[in-house]
């Protein structure tokens, strides 16, 4: 079961999800993507996209405006979710 | 309606309060215009586009209430005389808009979340909000040329082309259409989330 970490703090809008994106294809069964964030629309951002996508995450405030968010396949799979 | 004019102190105190309470909903709602279009475009998340769509028909509500309340003869003014601060629009307008989209893409935020990502403590949006107060600084300066000799054209204000009532119509038909497509996928994957609920 490996782990990942994405490191999100200091980009701008569109660009922690679409890391994000781009790196929860590689995520197996069990697997975890650790994301660190320093935005809090970043945050709302992701959980509503992994919601959407058939992903679970789990969030633990860091420090004052820093976040991590563990990022796991959901028990159904990803879902190819059309626009 | 002769508002009584407010001293310059009253209406410092009413934009500070204003201010801090519009910071508060557009930090706590995290609402983004930039995010607004780029969540539906990239992502296929249509809430804040949604949301975008409900605040321009508020607006919309409100333009209407302050121009017809402006401009009812009880308030001196023959109804539907004036239009207000409405510009002509042409080929600038299209120039205009996509500098301001390519300069909110670059700065991550609009000029409103941008206020609001200083204020979280985002040193990126301090350059941005550099950028926003010298062309604010600049435009105010160059607006009367720029008005006269580039922003020239056909000005279209559909109340004093068509009456208020049609006026009014055509708005909600417009905003309302989009609204209706952008939430029917919202409640699409309530309900698919809530299928794949099932099955587990």
């Amino acid at each position: 079961m490996p782990e990942f970490l994405l490191d999100t703090v200091g980009d701008v809008c569109p660009v922690p999800l679409l890391k994000v994106q781009k790196e929860a294809r590689r995520l197996g069964p069990g697997d975890l993507l650790v994301i660190e964030i320093g935005q809090p629309r970043t945050v709302r951002n992701i959980i509503e996209w992994a919601a959407k996508n058939g992903y679970a995450t789990e969030v633990s405030p860091e420090a004052h405006g820093m976040w991590r968010l563990g990022l796991r396949l959901g028990a159904g799979g990803a879902r190819k979710a059309g626009r | 309606m002769g508002l009584a004019p407010m001293s310059v102190f009253v209406k410092l105190i009413v934009a500070l309060i204003v201010g801090l309470l519009v910071g508060f909903a557009v930090q706590r709602s995290r609402f983004c215009f930039v995010g607004a279009f780029q969540d539906a475009y990239l992502f296929g998340l249509n809430g804040l586009a949604a949301a975008a769509v409900i605040l321009t028909a508020l607006a919309s509500a409100g333009y209407a209430a302050v121009r017809l309340a402006a401009l009812s003869p009880a308030a001196g003014g023959p109804l539907g005389a004036s239009m207000g601060n409405v510009f002509p629009v042409g080929w600038h307008t299209v120039v205009g808009g996509l500098l301001f989209g390519l300069g909110m893409v670059l700065a991550g935020s609009c000029a409103l979340t941008t206020l609001t990502r200083v204020g979280e403590g985002a040193t990126v949006g301090l350059f941005a909000l550099g950028g926003l107060a010298a062309g604010g600084f600049i435009g105010r300066d160059l607006a009367g040329w720029w008005t006269a000799h580039v922003g020239t054209g056909v000005v279209v204000h559909l109340p004093t082309a068509l009456g208020w009532p049609l006026a009014l119509v055509i708005q909600a038909a417009l905003l309302g259409a989009p609204l209706y497509l952008l939430t029917r996928r919202i409640s699409q994957s309530r309900a698919s989330k809530t299928e794949g609920m099932d099955d587990a």
